[in-house]
């Protein structure tokens, strides 16, 4: 026995110990399998992204309706409205509040053309600004009276958005269902006398379901026999249907539960979220991000970036799949910087001059949208719509300074200004597609794509016929509150 | 055999020269697995490359405090395994008796063994027959029990032992041809 073991332990031991040569080719092989895997699970996923989005957008419409799904019960329309008020802050003369801006030094009165000058806000230097469009989207002037009443451009942007919504079923409990929630939701079926019965095979389902649709009161009622679980099954769903005008009473899982006696299924057949079951209105409250593109003065890209929307949405339902949608919706536009723009109040020996950097634009902006929910659950819709900005204020600071000749600047104040908007457009139109899907009862999410129809800045001071427009997409949450 | 935990994890995160680097390192071991479980060089790089796939797509199951050589051996050997299963048609009907002579062996043939070549020694194991050479060396190399490799092979255990005892007799007796001198002592 000892010397077995060693015999075998031997072996052991030479065999561990031996040493093979690597073989390059051998990995080249083994590189392909990787590959070739790797390859085909990225194609599956894709396949399966794309089935799932279709499913979403268009699955159901290939699934047999269900009878009274589109009962014509007199829910009545709760309209309920919220209250749109937009502020507008005043704008204009703003260079007043700030004592070095409402300084009036008369008798410099300058041409525009030749005085304005973008300012790079990082190094305070002037721009480049060979190209006429330039100055005219960002020059401001004051020709010496800096009474306001010549103030013009200062650069903007904005963005627009939309607000959507969920609708909230005013049946109680479920009503319509389509098929393929009955089978998801269908453990057992059970036969007339409350018997559970497993339940095993879709396709029965499927066959009860088509029977239920079309067998007779009396047939459907008349006694199965109890051998078959596939004839339980389908002359359960069967009583179901016939009892729907009715009152009967079943047995599910040793519970009693009432088949109701109109349109309406057992509540276990409607946990799928119907949301917009009904004729119905709702209020929500929407919140996302957005991603604007931005427009380009000269060799600057302003207002590119993500940006922070929220808003109150109210939905109106149209009829059959139809919705229209507004609300109002507050939103800002990022990243303006570097561009900075002088207020220059006078030139000479001495300078005296004036620097705007506006950093953020905020548009309160009302939405309106058709959307059309594809497929019978009312999960998935599609819909456009357009949307008015209104530029409601800004933030940033500004920079006062002296300067003699070609001497560093003195007395440099700086100073927040979060209300001078002139320069932009006050409003401002976009329209945009988009696309919806319903998580919940509750919860729903939009993706947008939208472009800027109208002129972020106005510069038809300078007769230019610049125009600046953005284009982007929103990510948004909405929330039922009804 | 060293893997690094650096280079599995890089795996794990599938990056091409931790993957080949994995590879080129276990490529030893696991090919010597491959030759006692298969009838040529090419079955075996074509197996090896199956269990090396499957080493790599199971490699987030591996513990870090476990034996990666252990891990891998395991893996490779049920990937033999299942090659197995999937290749055999039929199953083994055979009921072997369990009653196998006991052999003793004699210290001179372990000795012979000793200075046995491992190329040579694996020549006289593919002349087993198939069954007895797979359970020969699933019990003698690799550490299996007869109630494993009786589950693997689909035998039982008593046909198991018999198998081993088989081909550790035969084993003997080829080395003793090899080895005049063996018998020569044995004899004496």
């Amino acid at each position: 026995m000892k010397n077995e073991k060693k015999f075998y332990d031997i072996l052991n031991s030479k065999f561990y110990e031996r040493e093979i040569p690597f073989d390059e080719d051998n990995w080249k092989a083994m590189r392909g399998i990787i590959d070739d895997s790797r390859a085909s699970k990225k194609r599956v996923l894709w396949l399966l992204a794309s089935l799932f989005l279709l499913l979403c957008a268009g699955g159901e419409l290939f699934i047999p309706k269900w009878s009274g799904r589109d009962g014509k019960s007199a829910n009545g329309y709760t309209n309920t409205s919220i209250g749109v008020s937009s502020k507008k802050k005043e704008t204009g003369n703003d260079t007043h509040s700030n004592p070095k801006l409402s300084l009036n030094h008369a008798g410099t009165s300058l041409s525009s053309a030749s005085i304005n000058t973008p300012v790079d806000s990082n190094n305070n230097t002037p721009l480049n600004t060979s190209s006429a469009s330039l100055k005219a989207a960002n020059n401001i002037v004051i020709n010496g009276n800096v009474s306001g009443q010549n103030t013009k451009d200062v650069s903007l942007y904005e963005k627009n958005s939309h607000s959507r919504h969920h609708v909230k079923s005013e049946n109680g409990i479920g009503v319509a269902t389509n098929p393929a929630s009955v089978q998801a939701s269908l453990p057992v079926s059970f036969n007339q006398k409350g018997n559970t019965v497993d339940n095993k095979s879709n396709d029965i389902v499927k066959n009860a379901n088509q029977n239920k649709l079309l067998a007779d009161k009396k047939d459907q009622v008349s006694p199965v026999p109890s051998t078959s679980k596939t004839t339980q099954a389908t002359s359960m769903l069967s009583i179901k249907a016939a009892t729907s005008s009715g009152a009967a009473k079943s047995t599910v899982h040793g519970t009693d539960s009432v088949i109701a006696g109109s349109e309406p299924l057992p509540q276990r057949f409607s946990n799928e979220p119907r949301v917009f079951q009904g004729k119905t209105n709702f209020v929500s409250v929407d919140i996302g991000t957005e991603y604007s593109g931005g427009w380009q003065i000269g060799s600057v890209v302003q207002a590119k970036g993500f940006n922070f929307v929220v808003g109150a949405g109210y939905t109106h339902y149209l009829g059959s799949k139809w919705f229209l949608k507004t609300g109002l919706q507050f939103n800002t536009f990022g990243n303006m910087s570097p561009l900075t723009y002088n207020y220059q109040h006078s030139v000479g020996h001495v300078i005296y001059d004036s620097v705007i950097t506006t950093q953020r634009l905020y548009f309160l902006r009302l939405p309106v949208q058709v959307e059309y929910f594809v497929g019978r659950n009312k999960k998935s819709s599609i819909g456009v719509g357009g949307a008015v900005w209104y530029l409601v204020g800004s933030s940033g600071y500004a920079t006062t300074y002296q300067q003699t000749d070609n001497n560093p600047p003195m007395d440099v104040q700086k100073y927040t200004q979060n209300t001078l908007l002139d320069g932009y457009s006050k409003v401002n139109v976009s329209a945009y597609g988009f696309y919806r899907y319903v998580f919940s009862r509750k919860f729903s999410m939009y993706i947008m794509l939208y472009s800027e129809l109208t002129n972020m800045k106005d510069n038809t001071f300078f007769g230019d016929k610049i125009i600046e427009k953005t284009s982007g997409f929103q990510y948004m949450l909405s929330y039922n509150l009804n | 055999m060293k893997v690094e935990t650096e280079i599995i994890t890089a795996c794990i995160r599938k990056d091409g020269r931790a993957e080949y680097e994995l590879y080129r390192l276990t490529y030893g071991y696991l090919m010597s697995i491959c030759l006692r479980y298969t009838l040529n060089r090419e079955e075996a790089k074509e197996m090896l490359n199956l269990g090396f796939f499957k080493i790599l797509t199971n490699l987030k199951k591996y513990q870090l405090e476990t034996s990666f050589t252990a891990w891998i051996h395991r893996v490779m050997m049920n990937t033999l395994i299942d090659e197995y299963r999937k290749k055999k048609v039929h199953k083994d009907h055979i009921k072997y008796v369990e009653d196998y002579e006991e052999i003793h062996e004699s210290t001179d043939v372990n000795n012979a063994l000793i200075k046995m070549d491992v190329e040579q020694i694996h020549a006289l194991i593919v002349k087993l027959p198939p069954v007895s050479q797979k359970v020969f060396n699933m019990y003698a190399i690799d550490g299996f029990s007869h109630k494993e490799i009786a589950g693997a092979l689909d035998i039982s255990e008593g046909t198991s032992r018999w198998h081993l005892n088989f081909s550790r007799k035969k084993l003997q007796e080829m080395i003793i041809q090899l080895n005049p001198n063996v018998l020569k002592l044995v004899a004496g």
